[in-house]
């Protein structure tokens, strides 16, 4: 039987990322077994181990893989179920304070565009969120809702946002 | 909104019920029970600081309470009641809260709505033929009745 060096960079599948998919723990026995060339006695436990390191390390790196349309997919929706859950609702404490509206909140920056837009065309209590993403506001001194939505409008064309 | 919409958050206005404006979000319950369909009255976080098309009267506690909700409209000539029923010769409100107090909503009975009419926050005017029939988890349930003699013609 040929006798095969292993380290951790080896590779034991033509297909890498399918060994991945087909689930941490087994890429993680087959690792182990292979490294040894017989079962181990604690095989369950090292491969357990494998698993988390694997699944911590996908869960550090989800951050990072936000793309654009991920974001955007995430603030339409919360932007929808917002609109949903407060359209009919005077209070603007039950507006501004919905669960959803402090999501768009804290996704910050990127999404001001998607703000902008979503006030361009359908309305809506957006003014709060844009002040506390951007720190200022330019219709701080507006009398009716009309002029401060031209006011912020004018604003995110200023700016590129739109 | 559409009617299905309504009647999806209302299933009580299955009953029947009539969409009497389109939407608007200029104005809302409050400010149409009394007529005003150029500003949105409500009590605002924060107390004095400016929100654009806001208002709240002067003098009155920024709180969602019955007891400021009350005082705005006795500032308006209203006056407590108990009955529900159209009474020539007054306007009607009624307030919602839900079950600690907040109010959430009101509706108006004036003799030219032919029944109890509402605007639902930023979306339509609607008109209801009962109070109940909007009560539930959005506004409440009814927790005071107001009525103010309307102003003959020529009365000052």
């Amino acid at each position: 039987m040929p006798q095969h060096r292993f380290n951790c960079e080896t590779v034991y599948d033509r297909n890498p990322s399918r060994a991945f998919r087909e689930g941490d723990y087994e890429f993680a026995r087959t690792r182990f077994r292979r490294k040894n060339g017989h079962r181990l006695e604690r095989g369950y436990d090292v491969a357990t181990h494998f698993a988390e390191v694997i699944k911590a390390r996908r869960r550090d790196e989800r951050p990072n893989n936000s793309s654009a349309s991920s974001i955007e997919r995430d603030f339409r929706r919360y932007a929808d179920l917002w609109w949903q859950e407060t359209r009919i609702l005077s209070s603007i404490h039950a507006k501004i304070f919905n669960p959803y509206y402090q999501r768009i909140i804290g996704m910050g920056q990127t999404v001001l565009p998607l703000i902008f837009s979503e006030l361009r065309d359908r309305g809506g209590q957006w003014y709060w969120a844009l002040e506390c993403i951007l720190g200022e506001n330019p219709a701080a001194n507006a009398e009716t809702l009309p002029e401060a939505k031209r006011i912020w409008l004018e604003y995110a064309g200023e700016h590129n946002y739109l | 909104m559409t009617e299905a919409e309504i009647e999806a958050i209302f299933p009580s206005l299955r009953a029947g019920f009539d969409i009497t404006s389109p939407t608007d979000e200029e104005y809302n319950c409050i400010a149409w029970s009394i007529n005003d369909v150029r500003q949105w009255w409500w009590p605002t976080p924060h107390g004095q600081r400016k929100w654009p098309g806001k208002y709240w009267p002067p003098g009155v506690d920024h709180e969602e309470t019955l007891k400021a909700f009350t005082k705005v409209y006795e500032s308006l000539g209203f006056k407590k009641c108990d009955e529900r029923e159209f009474e020539a010769g007054y306007d009607k409100i009624a307030i919602y809260a839900d079950s600690i107090g907040t109010v959430l909503h009101a509706a108006r009975w004036w003799i030219e709505d032919n029944g109890w009419s509402s605007k639902l926050g930023e979306e339509n005017d609607i008109r209801h033929h009962s109070l109940e029939s909007i009560e539930g988890a959005s506004y409440g349930t009814v927790v005071q009745i107001m009525k103010r003699r309307r102003r003959q013609r020529g009365e000052k």
